[in-house]
């Protein structure tokens, strides 16, 4: 078991280097002397060369490249281009809004996906499979942001029921903190429980088809304890990949709906940093997220051999 | 005498050996035909594409206004006779818009799937083949699936700027280890068979063996995961476009028109329902088509 952890971690130290050297070239590929767009285009040449110095700009790129690991292990991400404040607070600031919309993202839709394709490998080929299979296949179709476009229309237009856009935190109270977050987490959720439940109705039907469950059955299992139970804990190591993923994806795709509903996340921040094209908060958005991805996925790996011991073997 | 009875047996037979053959083909041909047909789901995603395809190619008959032309006085009008899907909010028409935009959003899915389908084929069965490239190529893969392909394409598009050739560069970018990983997993299975072996036996070039006998056999799930590259990039075409990094802005696309419509949203409908059908529609349609492809070439997922 130890064994097996301690090589999993290893094995995400060339992931974070490969990480590192692509933001890293990311941002040194882009056109224009970061210098001149710091100054502005009427600098002079002195105030150019100085600054550039300062910033390191004249050493050669793997030093620069070195000199920037070094910082960011001491938690020193730069300093944002436009605002000038240092990019781990501007971060920080905007951390938590992000955070809570995936938890809830995919607290909604983990609760939706299991037991719907739970039932669905159940009644496989009948009415219920098949409308569920529907609202998979919608699910995988509609973007978010338009989900949350249409979402939006209908209840906070039409119905107004749920705030137009805004983010009210924790510290507003909970219930306009979940006013505000629900037609988000919806809109992110959606598509990540339909993909749960497409993998939850397969590997659901691959278990159930085994003879360990007809022995199961056979011997007179209560219905309930054999699905939740004997089918699930064997189905689970191919859902907790999607769930893994699904994580992931909800981290990064919050960028997009985000900015359809105005939250105050990471993901609106790297939309308004393209735009002012603050290179060092971008630089940091994606270095953190990807980081908190890594993570995620050497987690998801960990609990694959808690749930299934044969992977710890191989 | 008998050599040349002979040769004429060898002639006749081969010419009908071959025409059993081509006999043979056509029949299975027409078996395959059949199943996909039979999958209504996927005929009905193969007509949605066709259509889109149309309306693509045809959209300077379709369109009834000229896309750029700005009718002020007309400023987000609702639906009527003239403008069929109305106007945005410089008044320009939503109907030959959302049209034109069919041609932006398909050209975007079809050349990023055909750039990233053909470099991952290649990257993929070359790692397949050498170790030391499998191990650089899917540490690679792995560190750009943690950077995530959304925010991967809103940096290339932040650091590129907006333009069509751009987004199309961004996305295949993004889309290449998708790609080379299918083809990586499927050449590793056809490289375990007993003919690959026998090639190698006869002295067969490693270069001829990689791309006679095996890029052949991994090109089936190749084009099912194309279809899905192209379905994502339609979506992440109009995911960029909404966010103002995707195509410039005077070009008409379907994120660009959404996003017109998110800032009014309280009275202009129009700008959402048409541009948001016409990207959902076309999605489903690849994905179903791409589920029926699915099916047909892998008899096992049935």
């Amino acid at each position: 078991m130890k064994k097996y952890i301690i090589k999993r971690i290893l094995a995400v130290i060339p992931i974070l280097l490969v990480v590192s050297v692509v933001i890293f070239s990311l941002v040194h590929l882009t056109p224009g002397d970061p210098a001149v767009a710091i100054l502005g285009s009427d600098a002079t040449q002195e105030d150019i060369l100085a600054l550039r110095e300062a910033m390191g700009l004249n050493d050669p790129i793997p030093v620069q490249y070195v000199n920037w690991i070094v910082d960011v292990f001491h938690g020193d991400l730069g300093n944002s281009v436009v605002s000038n404040a240092p990019v781990a607070s501007v971060l920080k600031g905007h951390f938590l809004p992000t955070i809570n919309l995936a938890a809830f993202a995919m607290i909604i839709s983990l609760f939706v996906s299991l037991p719907l394709g739970m039932v669905a490998a159940r009644k496989r080929g009948k009415l219920t499979d098949q409308i569920v299979s529907v609202i998979a296949l919608c699910g995988i179709s509609v973007p978010s942001f338009l989900l949350g476009l249409g979402l939006m229309m209908l209840f906070s237009v039409k119905f107004r029921i749920f705030p137009v856009s805004g983010y009210a935190p924790w510290s507003a109270g909970a219930i306009e903190h979940i006013r505000s977050l629900t037609l988000p987490a919806i809109a992110l959720g959606f598509m990540y429980a339909a993909l749960m439940m497409r993998m939850t109705r397969a590997s659901m039907l691959e278990v159930l088809g085994s003879d360990y469950i007809k022995m199961a059955k056979a011997k007179g299992v209560k219905e309930g304890a054999l699905i939740g139970i004997h089918a699930f804990k064997n189905a689970l190591v191919s859902i907790l990949t999607v769930i893994g993923q699904s994580i992931i994806g909800a981290l990064s795709g919050a960028a997009v709906v985000e900015t359809v509903f105005g939250i105050p996340g990471l993901g609106s921040l790297i939309v308004s940093s393209i735009g002012r094209r603050d290179y060092e908060v971008i630089q940091g958005i994606v270095l953190l997220i990807a980081f908190i991805n890594v993570f995620i996925n050497l987690i998801t790996d960990i609990a694959y051999s808690f749930v299934d011991p044969r992977i710890r073997v191989q | 005498m008998d050599t040349k009875n002979n040769l004429d047996n060898f002639l006749e037979n081969r010419s009908e050996l071959s025409s059993i053959r081509k006999k043979l083909q056509k029949e299975q041909r027409q078996i395959r035909i059949n199943a996909f047909l039979k999958n209504k789901l996927s005929v009905i995603g193969l007509v949605i594409v066709v259509i889109m395809i149309l309306i693509a190619i045809l959209a300077p008959m379709i369109a009834t206004i000229n896309p750029a032309d700005m009718d002020v006085a007309n400023r987000l009008k609702p639906p009527s006779t003239k403008h069929w899907f109305g106007t945005d909010d410089i008044g320009r028409d939503v109907y030959s818009r959302v049209i034109y935009g069919t041609r932006v959003s398909l050209f975007v899915g079809f050349s990023v799937s055909l750039i990233s389908g053909v470099l991952g084929m290649i990257i993929g069965i070359y790692s397949s083949y050498n170790k030391i490239l499998d191990n650089i190529f899917m540490r690679i893969c792995d560190g750009l699936k943690s950077i995530t392909s959304t925010l991967l394409a809103i940096c290339l598009m932040a650091v590129l700027g907006a333009s069509i050739k751009n987004v199309i560069i961004s996305l295949a970018l993004v889309n290449i280890p998708n790609i080379a990983r299918v083809a990586r997993s499927s050449a590793f299975v056809v490289r375990e068979q007993t003919y690959i072996e026998a090639m190698h036996a006869i002295g067969a070039k490693p270069s001829r063996i990689l791309w006679i006998h095996i890029a052949p056999n991994t090109l089936s799930p190749v084009i099912v995961q194309m279809t899905f590259v192209f379905a994502s990039s339609i979506i992440t075409e109009a995911a960029l476009s909404f966010l103002g990094a995707g195509v410039p802005a005077g070009v008409p696309s379907w994120g660009s028109i959404l996003n017109i419509g998110r800032s009014h949203i309280y009275n202009a409908w129009w700008l959402i329902i048409y541009p948001g059908l016409f990207t959902a529609i076309s999605v489903l349609g690849l994905n179903l088509l791409g589920d029926g492809i699915r099916d047909l070439l892998d008899p096992l997922t049935n």
